[in-house]
């Protein structure tokens, strides 16, 4: 399948912008939530401009609000309510103060996050394309957000000059090695997906991509993360090199995501075929 | 007495008889102005596998929208660009796509292109305009073996229906597995596909 950079960028800072959110407000957050929901907004609305290049018309986008049984259709409604609860957020204490409601409205934010994740994961989850036709696919959707977010936690307690909580560091590492192991055995099945289309990854043309991905997603953050502990006075540019390499991470999984997902061959047992490939 | 059931507009085609000669490819383009670049119909040739002269395999494939019954590409298109008419026609409006091309990942059957020129999302329209007229789709039309013949599914005594009686043995929906129920419906060819039958159960 051809890789749709627009649509890398896009699902790759929605998914370290959501995870940011959605852990700061579970874990706790250092600083002001209304700090980090800008932060979410800035990177959701990265995600969001790639996304309309994605689109051959991009003028016909309010279009998309028609099928309500379209994923995408579920992801376009969500959006906008999204914004506007992370903008309450990121209003709150500049704007106005929405004392005891701060935590009503961040649970709104953080539940229409999730939603949102899951939409998205939900999209790419079809029959047509072996690869994607598994849970694994709104799994790691979910469990790439979950190790960004962690992660950026991590940073989050270092910018704010406080000390990490050891947990903290600890669920970040747990986060990434779950969320590993769990690329790990969506690669190993993408061997053996049927329909003339198993893909090894360790393989060209998939080898530099999966080899970005381990390094950037697998062994960068771990290593940061665990330096942490032996070198705390270079804690924040390890946490913030662990969530950076994490985003790369993700965007280098993403690519492997789209160019493993091949469309069913219609008779796999000839060697001629369509080759049609989009 | 007239009959009360729905019509359902759906194509047979005969394996055994293509050629592989593409005219049905070249009479679609022509029918209905479709852009370079961008086909409705396509042929392809499946093989050849196996040693001459007894196990040598080869046919041919005519591809196009399969005119689902349960099209996943309606499911997915999040502006109800592809929409499916009462009689089972799977059609796309140009005016509402907005080029996502979500329909296309999800469709099985690689039966939908995007136009580079118009940047909306194009397929096989069983050229519905000749079926209203009571008239053949062009690629039926013009084939020259006449393996295709489309008509109302529904009714008994249509050439469709007669036909797929007719050939119930060899009656053949490509990825019945995805539950998509295509409406483009193939006879199997008696000889040259051997392990295509095998694969799928059949003598």
């Amino acid at each position: 399948m051809q890789i749709h950079w627009p649509l890398v960028v896009s699902t790759a800072c929605q998914r370290v912008g959501l995870g940011l959110f959605i852990c700061a407000f579970v874990m706790g957050s250092p600083v002001p939530l209304a700090v980090v929901a800008w932060v979410t907004l800035g990177l959701l609305a990265v995600g969001g401009i790639a996304s309309i290049f994605h689109l051959q018309r991009p003028q016909r986008f309010f279009n998309a609000f028609s099928n309500f049984k379209s994923h995408l259709t579920q992801e376009a409604f969500i959006t906008p309510f999204l914004g506007l609860a992370l903008l309450a957020c990121g209003l709150n204490g500049v704007l106005y103060d929405l004392g005891d409601a701060t935590f009503v409205v961040g649970l709104v934010a953080a539940v229409l996050a999730a939603a949102f994740l899951v939409c998205t994961g939900l999209a790419y989850q079809m029959g047509s394309r072996p690869a994607w036709n598994t849970p694994f696919v709104l799994v790691l959707f979910l469990l790439t957000a979950l190790e960004a977010g962690t992660i950026g936690v991590v940073v989050l307690w270092l910018v704010a000059g406080g000390l990490v909580p050891v947990a903290c560091v600890a669920v970040a590492l747990a986060a990434t090695v779950v969320c590993a192991l769990c690329q790990a055995a969506y690669v190993r099945r993408m061997r053996s997906v049927g329909y003339g289309v198993n893909v090894n990854a360790t393989e060209p043309p998939y080898r530099s991509v999966f080899i970005m991905w381990v390094v950037m997603g697998v062994a960068l953050p771990l290593v940061a993360l665990g330096l942490m502990f032996a070198m705390p006075a270079a804690a924040l540019v390890l946490a913030a090199l662990a969530w950076l390499s994490c985003a790369g991470g993700i965007a280098a999984w993403t690519v492997l995501f789209f160019k493993g997902a091949h469309k069913v061959k219609l008779f796999p047992m000839y060697p001629v075929d369509l080759n049609l490939d989009m | 007495m007239e009959s009360t059931s729905q019509k359902h507009y759906g194509m047979v085609i005969d394996l055994d008889k293509c050629t592989g000669c593409q005219a049905c490819a070249v009479a679609c383009k022509m029918e209905n102005d479709v852009d370079l670049g961008v086909f409705w119909e396509r042929v392809y040739r499946m093989g050849p596998i196996g040693q001459f002269p007894d196990q040598l395999e080869m046919f041919y494939f005519p591809n196009q929208c399969m005119h689902c019954e349960n099209p996943s590409c309606i499911t997915v298109c999040p502006t109800k660009a592809t929409y499916q008419t009462d009689d089972g026609i799977v059609l796309v409006d140009a005016n509402l796509c907005f080029g996502c091309q979500y329909c296309i990942w999800a469709c099985p059957y690689e039966a939908r292109t995007l136009n580079p020129n118009t940047k909306t999302v194009e397929k096989c329209i069983l050229c519905v305009h000749r079926l209203e007229q009571g008239e053949q789709p062009m690629c039926a039309y013009t084939c020259t073996t006449g393996c295709r013949v489309a008509g109302d599914m529904n009714d008994p005594d249509s050439e469709i229906s007669r036909i797929l009686a007719a050939n119930a043995d060899r009656v053949f929906r490509v990825h019945p597995e995805f539950g998509n129920q295509p409406s483009v419906v193939y006879l199997l060819p008696r000889k040259g596909a051997e392990t295509l039958c095998k694969s799928i159960g059949r003598s």
